[in-house]
């Protein structure tokens, strides 16, 4: 992974010392919080319904086992003795307080971490797959791609007030597990036909009130161009963005309002601009700068394995839970012998993301003992092991499981994205959590979720869409009427490279209501599939949404 | 009837205020100032006194230009409270109106974390 150089670590430690200053001020009244909430937001510290929240960066979800047990020293100490996983892979603490903020800055920077670039209106943290580096078709490891990004972002001064906040994803995989499409940007690593890697770029995507698929704005984008370009899509973005109103702010707005066709053709002027500046005058990286970067995410030292473990088949055939799990966890690794296994942080009951700080060490733990020191978060809230030896995968179980961490549900129903809500967000109308836990422990026959198969259920509290649920085979969307808590479904979204925005079906249910909704969607998909193998959103899109409409509302009529 | 009778001037009307996220609503009714504690976060309710509490019974019940006067003092003390704004109460303090499952949970904790927020020092 990519490590701090002496640039870097000046860089942060500043950051953190000027922050000092500045809450040192507020808490002295030398700042108002007009001046101070500013100032606070641009290192990471909300102020949410409860308390103040910490947003952690995690560098497209990329973490070492030493980082983990600062994070879980954070939990305990300054904490309540949990941490959460966001839909952008960072970290969040629910319940900071003030004077204390600046110390957690330093116990981070300490481990080469940081709350920059986690709110405001700037370029956020790069996502991406959290198999980068393990996924077997992948063109090359996106991560070099979102460090360099990263690099380039960071305090730009260009980009530091953008008329919104600015999301980019890196995929370098046919199959999208980075959710590109619902981005500002979408790259897609790809190869050219002679073989050269590049970038299909994908612009003006993304959720909230307004959610629009990204539409694509290059085809292919040689790689030595990126940052030019990205520069050249950020002008075109900040010159034209609308600075008048908020919710018209994004770039999927201008995208839409200007056309593809046209914002295309005003990015490539720009472009042009660069082009015409020759090697040195523009923004792109020299070659061997990329690769000093690339050096950071060479592949760790994998063992010769074989592709067969006596091991792990035996105790596949005598440890029932283990083999759920394999099943649903386990994934494909591109070197013999090895797997990615993804640690569920949606246990039955509790709130999706969360993880303790017992927890936080277990994984260090057993990441450093068996999975090559490296972890990852993932969009979906939970993380991922990606080097595992398939000699060592029970064993990895066992440690999982001993520490609360082995939930077979990957994929599954019960593997939920949900936003905070009104559990903690100022902005939320409704909870999104309880709900999670509802249909959790309506579904809790584990053999039962295998059975329904991979079916993605995403709940946000509000408009926002924190919770991505436009992007849910089944979306739920809290709504506020008249100070009751009600729920409106969405089916047929989707996050991957068939990307689409579910479809409203109706009106919105009580919280009475919801879950048996839910249920009878699902009810409905198991006697329409064609074969146990049609995944819920196939079978949506080869029936349409009538029949669904049909079960959803089925009770009410 | 006409336009003009069945709806009063705005001038009559009641202010809208500020009632916490992004929501606004109007300054009639019983009501308790609400903001966060500057060092903790912590929810806490204004005093007949000017000072804070996170008890919620033990807050001032105030009244149309009363309540409205209070606000602009609890807005002023920036040293110890952050985005104080007026939330609508029953007469026994309970949170009521458009906002009183936001207000509930405030006053309690999360509802999915038992074990913390306010309810947990009271078990």
């Amino acid at each position: 992974m990519y490590r701090y150089d002496d640039i870097d670590r000046a860089m942060v430690a500043d950051r953190v010392a000027e922050f000092r200053r500045q809450v040192e001020r507020r808490i002295a009244g030398d700042l108002t919080e007009e001046e101070f909430k500013p100032l606070r937001l641009m290192n990471g510290l909300y102020l949410q319904l409860h308390a103040y929240m910490l947003r952690v960066a995690v560098p497209y979800g990329t973490l070492n086992p030493r980082q983990l047990r600062v994070l879980a020293t954070i939990a305990r100490d300054y904490d309540k003795g949990y941490a959460h996983v966001s839909t952008r892979q960072n970290f969040q603490f629910n319940w900071p307080k003030l004077k204390d903020v600046p110390d957690i800055l330093d116990l981070l920077a300490e481990a080469e971490m940081h709350a920059i670039q986690t709110s405001g209106n700037c370029i956020r943290n790069t996502t991406t797959d959290p198999f980068a580096g393990a996924a077997r078709d992948e063109v090359e490891d996106p991560r070099i791609t979102c460090e360099i990004i990263r690099q380039w972002s960071t305090f730009h001064p260009e980009f530091t007030f953008l008329p919104r906040k600015f999301k980019i994803a890196v995929s370098a995989t046919e199959h999208d597990r980075a959710a590109i499409a619902v981005h500002d940007i979408g790259l897609q690593i790809v190869r050219n036909a002679v073989g050269e890697p590049g970038y299909r770029v994908l612009v003006g995507g993304g959720q909230g009130r307004t959610p629009h698929i990204g539409q694509w704005i290059r085809e292919f984008l040689p790689q030595a161009e990126l940052l030019s370009y990205l520069e050249a899509i950020l002008r075109v973005y900040n010159v034209y963005g609308r600075r008048d109103n908020m919710y018209k702010a994004r770039i999927k707005v201008l995208v839409n309002e200007m056309g593809i066709d046209a914002f295309r053709d005003a990015v490539e002027d720009e472009f042009a601009h660069f082009r015409a500046m020759g090697p040195g005058g523009s923004v792109d990286l020299p070659a061997e700068e990329r690769a000093r970067i690339a050096g950071f995410f060479a592949p760790p030292a994998f063992e010769d394995a074989l592709a067969f473990s006596e091991s792990f088949d035996d105790a596949l055939a005598t440890d029932q839970r283990f083999a759920s799990w394999v099943r649903s966890n386990v994934h494909p690794h591109k070197v013999q012998g090895y797997v990615s296994a993804t640690i569920s942080l949606k246990p039955e009951g509790a709130p999706p993301g969360d993880i303790t700080d017992t927890q936080l060490e277990a994984v260090a733990d057993i990441a450093e003992a068996y999975a090559l020191s490296d972890i990852r978060t993932t969009h979906e809230q939970n993380m991922v092991l990606p080097h595992v030896k398939l000699d060592d995968l029970h064993a990895v179980w066992q440690g999982l499981d001993e520490a609360g961490l082995g939930t077979p549900n990957h994929g599954l129903i019960s593997d939920i994205i949900a936003c905070p809500g009104l559990d903690y967000c100022n902005l939320a109308n409704t909870r999104s959590i309880p709900v999670a836990n509802r249909i959790q422990e309506r579904f809790s026959d584990l053999e039962h979720q295998a059975m329904i198969g991979e079916l993605k259920i995403k709940i946000s509290g509000c408009i926002n869409a924190c919770g991505h649920h436009h992007v849910g085979h089944i979306g739920i969307l809290g709504v506020d009427k008249k100070g009751e808590e009600f729920y409106q479904l969405t089916l047929g979204g989707s996050a991957d490279e068939n990307a689409s925005i579910g479809e409203i079906v109706g009106r919105g249910l009580s919280t009475d209501e919801v879950v048996d909704a839910v249920e009878r969607v699902v009810e409905r998909y198991l006697e329409l599939r064609s074969s146990e193998s049609e995944r819920f959103i196939d079978t949506y899109r080869r029936l349409g949404a009538d029949p669904f409409k049909e079960a959803l509302y089925a009770e009410a009529l | 009837m006409s336009q003009t009778e069945a709806t009063p001037r705005a001038a009559e009307q009641p202010v809208k205020i500020s009632a916490g996220g992004v929501k606004k609503a109007k300054a009639a009714g019983t009501k308790v100032i609400t903001a966060n504690d500057l060092f903790s976060g912590a929810v806490v309710y204004w005093k007949a006194d000017g000072s804070w509490t996170e008890e919620l019974d033990e807050a001032q019940i105030l009244e149309g230009p009363a309540a409205l006067d209070a606000l602009q003092r609890a807005v002023a003390d920036e040293a110890n409270a952050v985005g104080p704004y007026l939330m609508d109460v029953e007469d026994d303090h309970a949170p009521a109106g458009r906002g009183r499952l936001r207000e509930t949970i405030r006053k309690a904790g999360p509802t999915i974390h038992p074990q913390f927020g306010r309810q947990a020092q009271r078990l």
